[in-house]
């Protein structure tokens, strides 16, 4: 179930709303509980028993973490590790295991040795959003091992924040550290939902007007043999539209479905393509892995205080292994391996980029450009294709008499609009979180305006990926 | 870091609580969401409560008990895979049943198409009113199908994707493989796609040399099947040089399929291919003829668009058709005794099938057969991927009804886009094979019945009497040789102990009446005792020497062309009629109350007055009667049916059909219908398509009958094989095991089911029913670019009698024009008066989408719900 379906805007939420404030405030958490965990069995109803097993040893540990005395490192370090390495092992198996065997078998292949069929092999099933859970689940037991929070008291608590549906699946992270406090009480006022409201209206506009239509454009670049240059161009931008509205806006949406139940989740993104270096970039774009990222990997390694090449080597690993956070292949690992270069270079060159003397525009122009080169590498179903796909963007691919065809695609009125309003809306409009501060009546008539048609654009378009799911 | 979290959080907490709205503004806000997210539900809701709505809520209620029967019966795994896909169904489901989307989606779209260019996920609009499919597009524009990273990634599923075989080379294979087993050949037609061949509408930079446009791993696709040796024909080129040298559109502009024009193109040189590559037996060309016929037609890919029913951006495609007749000038239709079949799919059915809107008699395989000039068999099937007319193929074979029977050569057609996004599935043609009850009969196996069967043959160079036993025997020569004489018009006595025959001076090729001297004969079955009983000028056109009345009397037509009752162990005689006849001499049945001539008239007898009042006369030939006199069967024309009065009330009915699909095997054009002395066996005479009784290649089969309602019980089967002609058969029943006959060869129709021991397993049936549980309703997109699919529906009867609890399965509408029907929300245990056929032979619904996600349950027959119609 996707927030922008017919059984989630029709259904789903309203039920869940409607029972939500029916409810006595103690049986809330419960009902919230129980919705998260229907919304999110409709996916796979067996992935609810993985959730709930996860759910239970972070919640164990916890409690054992709050059992233990200070003094006793041992034992917190051993509670803290069964939390890391139980949430890592199952994000490991289930997101990584198909992985490793095709790269285990492609090596023995490369070397000229049997390779393993990929039919005698367990294939694995990736469950919904388990990168997104397990990493807040973790962060409940390590900000208790830190000191940082206390152990939750109920379980019920515990599995609400952890399987709560408005961030389940594609965030934001929310760390259980931004969030104890709200799970023990937190108010709901007129001004929460309204403004819940125009977060979700807006956030669905964004994904319903702007990503799909240039998702549809995108895919038809992607998915080409050949293309020629200026359609390779287009394709890539149309896609780096297409991740920017599709998540921004899920995390609209998220934040606006937060409010409506009463809970404040913080920013997740920054217009991150106005930043003007790499290293800026990383600042404004889904700000809360890179923060968790920074938090829990980064920082833990050693970050920046000790020395220069271990900095370097260090946000070498945290983009490696955020690229592959991403996804169970190798173009995310490059992917990530090429924005810790850039991250590397900005850093050695004290956090700046090499253009940075040239006009804020230009810099802003050529940071977005060195994006959407990493978003070839994203998008692309493989490294040969990514390679074959920039080879295009520099002019050097092969385009076949068929390639011809992809303009129709690329340049019909319908998509050349949705790309000038998409660029119009990234580098020109008030960001959601600002626009909304002040809801004024004309405001309030533009967001309704923006949710009914976004609802009818809904209804009538089949195009309906939501990216970050399968992440 | 502390300080940074904590900046996040407490500037969250900080925007929020700075929110300036003024509490009207909040108001209307909350109202505006909660009217804009609950109007649609509520009225959606409002819709699906009144019955028959097509809803599908009761899916969704009834899919955790479902889910759990299975996990109790085969696993959680099962259990949970059930559970999912009846959520994701009913997602499916919800949204194709939308509301809002319903009432905005086709203006939507007109804005969107009108102002903006847009198509939608489906359909690409291009420029001078070209619609393409996307699918099609990206074949084109895609990488090569058989690139190792397409071929993964074609087989592991995505989310929300089912896996599926992406190369189409193993399947192929196979298919050409088991094909071959049987003798038959595979040619491969790879359709193209629209864009291959007009690309004009989406680019202007593509110049007319480059077409056709191919996907980059055709030529290796080619190549490994050379490899292979199965032979391929591509009618690319040929289509390309057409649309250059004369102009002509090959492709419709608002539908995915091609032109008349490119139909008929294709088809002529997949003849030519044929006639150079594969050697077909030699057959005599049959006169086909081509009428044209203008027909108007409604684009699929302008119905998929979506756009309203007043929308006036694109036209209804008018189209000139060439309809090809048969000799006979009756409309083209799949012939299943031809010895080519064409398994196709869209690109098959456009124009053949009506229901696609362009047309009838004019598709592939019918231009095929008039380039050919030789009958063609087809199966093709619209939607479902490569794998579905396989798939459909092997499902007729397990139903016993063979289509490969007698074929020598399989065209498999496909849309080429398939190549790249189809599932190929391998799928086995052994169903007869593996299941012990249907394998493939030989004519000498044994029946489940005692008895004989006797018939003329010219397999030994002269016409002579044969015989075999039910029970399983060799056939064997009956009657003598003797030099210049034909023998002919066996029939076999009331007690299957002796029959009669005529023995004649008379050329091989010829139905004299009385012109020719001979003998009317007596011969026990087991070839002793033969006397003569009459001598002269014996009466003898086609069966119609005599007629045993008992064991002891004959009636049969005198020298004079009186009838006459002879008992054949004294020798007296009495005469039936006064009136002598030069022609068409009176055949008295056994009970002296009826007669007819050699035309089927069954006119009434007056015993008393020895007068015969001629009656009405049928059109047809080869009358005869019922032991019992309550009926007389004729075969009403060339080939059949085989029709049936009831002499009382005379009423008629049909005994078998013309090209019955009921029959296993090729041989379907019917002759020669006699009745066995107790009425539960019809023996007849079916050749595959020829007509001429002196050289066509006849065989004998025989099929059970109730002998109250002379209704068919089981299928036929055939009890002689041999290349010259077997024909006029007579059986006697000693003997006879239904049951055992319709599990060894599957059941048809049978009109009362009330008399029956085993009512659902035959149909037509007219029954109440309870309704226990449906399959899934597959999705529109499953079945795009189409929008009607059956979906496989279980009952059980609650008619008072012997049927009453037995389960059946029934194939119903379960989407028609893109619209849920009402079964689909039908609750378990509501009842229902259903009118069914079977499933099996019923041609008009070989195309259709089947969805079929109830657990197996080969027991059980498919009918399908004719009540719907």
């Amino acid at each position: 179930m996707v927030f922008s379906s017919h059984l989630f805007v029709y259904y789903f939420l309203p039920a869940a709303l409607a029972v939500y404030y029916a409810l006595p405030p103690r049986a809330r958490q419960l009902w919230l509980s129980l919705a998260s965990y229907a919304f999110y069995g409709w996916a796979n109803p067996a992935f609810m028993a993985l959730m709930l097993f996860s759910t239970a040893i972070d919640f164990g540990c916890g409690r054992k973490l709050g059992a233990t005395l200070p003094a006793a490192h041992g034992g917190r370090r051993f509670w803290v590790g069964v939390s890391v390495v139980s949430n890592l092992s199952l994000l490991g198996f289930f997101k990584y295991f198909n992985f490793a065997v095709d790269s285990y078998s492609a090596l023995l292949g490369a070397l000229g040795l049997s390779a393993l069929h990929p039919d005698a092999v367990l294939r694995i099933a990736l469950p919904l959003g388990i990168s997104f859970y397990t990493f807040q689940s973790m962060s409940y037991s390590l900000d208790i091992y830190r000191g940082r929070s206390r152990p939750l008291e109920s379980f019920l608590d515990f599995a609400c924040y952890v399987s709560l549906f408005p961030q389940l699946v594609a965030g934001p992270i929310i760390r259980y550290s931004e969030i104890a406090d709200q799970l023990r009480e937190r108010s709901h006022t007129p001004e929460k939902f309204a403004r819940g409201v125009a977060f979700f209206s807006l956030g669905l506009a964004k994904k319903v007007l702007l990503a799909n239509p240039c998702g549809f454009v995108a895919d038809a670049a992607f998915d080409a043999a050949g293309l020629r240059t200026l359609d390779a161009w287009t394709g890539v931008l149309a896609y780096a539209f297409q991740i920017y509205f599709d998540f921004s806006g899920y995390s609209d949406m998220a934040i606006g479905l937060g409010l409506m139940f009463g809970f404040v989740f913080p920013k997740n993104f920054d217009s991150p393509y106005r930043a003007e270096s790499i290293t800026d970039f990383w600042r404004r774009w889904h700000i809360s892995l890179s923060s968790w990222l920074r938090d829990y990997l980064y920082l833990p390694l050693g970050g920046s205080r000790l020395g220069v090449w271990r900095t370097y080597l260090n946000l070498g690993i945290v983009m490696l292994l955020g690229g592959l956070w991403h996804g169970a292949a190798w173009n995310f690992v490059v992917w990530g391996g090429w924005h810790g270069a850039w991250l590397a270079l900005e850093r050695a060159r004290g956090k700046r980029s090499p253009y940075g003397r040239l006009p804020r525009p230009a810099r802003v122009a050529l940071t977005f450009a060195g994006v959407l080169v990493g978003w070839v590498f994203f998008r692309a179903p493989d490294l040969p294709a990514a390679g074959r796909y920039l080879a295009a963007m520099g002019g050097l691919g092969e385009a076949p008499a068929a390639a011809a065809l992809v303009g129709g695609l690329l340049y019909t009125p319908y998509a050349l609009l949705s790309l000038s309003v998409a660029a119009s809306v990234t580098w020109l409009a008030p960001q959601t979180w600002d626009w909304t501060r002040r809801l004024t009546l004309p405001r309030a008539g533009l967001v309704l305006g923006c949710l009914a048609l976004a609802l009818v654009a809904m209804a009538s378009q089949g195009y309906n990926p939501f990216i970050y799911f399968i992440f | 870091m502390a300080s940074i979290l904590e900046a996040r959080v407490t500037q969250a907490a900080h925007e929020l609580g700075q929110t300036a709205v003024r509490p009207a503004v909040a108001w209307l806000l909350r109202l505006g969401f909660a009217l804009c997210v609950v109007v649609v539900p509520a009225l959606e809701i409002a819709r699906d409560s009144k019955r028959d709505s097509g809803s599908a809520w009761p899916d969704l209620a009834a899919a955790p008990a479902h889910a759990w029967q299975l996990t109790r019966r085969t696993g959680a795994l099962a259990g949970n895979r059930a559970l999912h896909e009846s959520l994701i169904a009913f997602e499916a489901a919800l949204e194709e049943r939308s509301l809002l989307g319903a009432r905005a989606r086709p203006r939507f779209q007109e804005l969107l198409t009108r102002w903006l260019g847009a198509g939608n996920e489906q359909v690409v609009t291009g420029r001078r009113g070209w619609l393409y499919f996307r699918p099609s597009l990206d074949y084109l524009t895609g990488p090569g199908f058989l690139e190792p990273g397409v071929l993964k990634r074609g087989a592991s599923a995505g989310r929300g994707q089912k896996s599926r075989h992406p190369d189409p080379v193993p399947a192929l294979a196979d298919f050409a493989a088991r094909l071959a087993e049987r003798g038959i050949g595979l040619v491969v037609v790879p359709t193209p796609v629209k864009a291959a061949l007009h690309p004009e509408g989406l680019s202007k930079d593509i110049d007319e040399s480059d077409l056709p446009l191919q996907n980059p791993s055709l030529a290796s696709f080619l190549a490994r099947l050379a490899d292979l040796e199965i032979p391929a024909y591509i009618p690319d080129t040929r289509l390309a040089a057409a649309k250059h040298d004369r102009s002509w559109p090959q492709f419709l502009r608002t539908d995915t399929h091609w032109t008349p024009e490119a139909v008929e193109n294709a088809a002529r040189g997949l003849a030519d291919f044929v006639d150079a590559r594969l050697a077909l037996p030699e057959r005599r060309p049959v006169a086909f003829t081509r009428r044209l016929a203008a027909v108007l037609g409604r684009g699929d890919l302008l119905a998929l668009l979506g756009l309203p029913a007043s929308q006036r951006l694109y036209q209804p495609e008018r189209i000139v058709v060439q309809r090809v007749f048969g000799p006979s000038g009756e409309p083209w239709r799949a012939d299943p005794g031809a010895d080519v079949l064409v398994l196709g799919d869209s690109f098959t059915n456009i124009y053949s099938q009506g229901k696609l809107g362009f047309g009838e008699s004019a598709g592939f395989a019918a231009q095929l057969s008039y380039a050919l000039r030789r009958p063609v068999d087809a199966l093709a099937v619209n939607a479902g991927g490569p794998s579905a007319v396989r798939e459909r193929l092997r499902e007729r074979l397990a139903a016993g009804e063979d289509r490969l029977a007698g074929k020598r050569l399989v065209v498999y057609q496909f849309a080429a886009r398939e190549l790249a996004h189809g599932d190929w599935r391998l799928v086995g043609l052994d169903a007869m094979a593996n299941a012990g009850a249907t394998r493939p009969r030989r004519p000498e196996d044994a029946l489940p019945a005692r008895g004989a069967l006797v018939w003329e043959s010219s397999r030994s160079g002269d016409w002579r009497i044969w015989t075999r036993r039910l029970e399983g025997s060799p056939p064997r020569q009956l009657s003598p040789d003797e030099p210049g004489l034909q023998h002919c018009c066996a029939h076999l006595s009331p007690d299957g102990s002796r029959l009669v025959y005529l023995s004649r001076s008379v050329s091989k090729d010829e139905y004299p009446e009385f012109e020719v001297p001979g003998e009317l004969r007596l011969l026990r079955l087991d070839g002793a005792g033969g006397r003569t009983l009459t001598s002269g000028r014996p009466y003898g056109w086609g069966n119609r020497a005599a007629l045993w009345r008992n064991d002891r009397e004959l009636i049969h037509v005198g020298p004079d062309g009186r009838t006459r009752l002879l008992d054949v162990e004294s020798g007296a005689s009495s005469w039936l009629t006064e009136e002598p006849r030069t022609k068409l001499a009176w055949l008295i049945d056994a009970t002296l109350s009826h007669a007819v001539s050699g035309s089927p008239t069954f006119s009434s007898y007056d015993a008393a007055k020895r007068r015969v009042r001629v009656g009405r006369r049928f059109p047809g030939c080869e009358p005869y009667f019922s032991h019992d006199g309550r009926f007389g069967f004729w075969v009403e024309r060339g080939g059949g049916p085989i029709r049936l009065i009831n002499l009382a009330s005379r009423e008629i009915a049909t005994l078998l059909e013309h090209e019955d699909p009921s029959i296993p095997g090729a041989q379907r054009y019917l002759y020669f219908p006699m009745l066995s002395r107790d009425g539960r066996l019809l023996a007849f005479g079916a050749s595959s398509g020829d007509h001429d009784h002196f050289r066509s290649n006849y065989d004998a089969f025989v099929a059970p009958v109730d002998p109250a309602t002379l209704t068919l019980q089981g299928r036929p089967l055939r009890l002689t094989a041999h290349p010259a002609s077997d024909r006029y058969p007579d059986v006697h029943v000693e003997t006879l095991d239904v049951e055992r006959w319709r599990r060894e060869a599957p059941p048809v129709p049978q009109s009362d089911p009330a008399t029956h021991e085993r009512p659902v397993a035959a149909g037509p049936l007219d029954v109440r029913a309870v309704f226990r549980v449906c399959s899934r309703v597959p999705s529109l997109r499953e079945i795009s670019p189409y929008r009607d699919a059956l979906v496989v529906c279980e009952w059980q009867i609650v008619e008072a009698g012997a049927a009453s609890g037995r389960r059946l399965r029934v194939a119903h509408w379960g989407l028609r024009g893109g619209e849920r029907q009402a079964i689909t929300s039908t609750p378990p245990g509501v009842t229902a008066r259903l009118r069914l056929e079977p499933l099996v032979g019923t041609v008009q619904l070989d195309g259709y989408a089947l969805s079929d996600s109830l657990p197996p349950a080969g027991e059980l027959p498919l009918y399908y719900d004719a009540g719907e119609d």
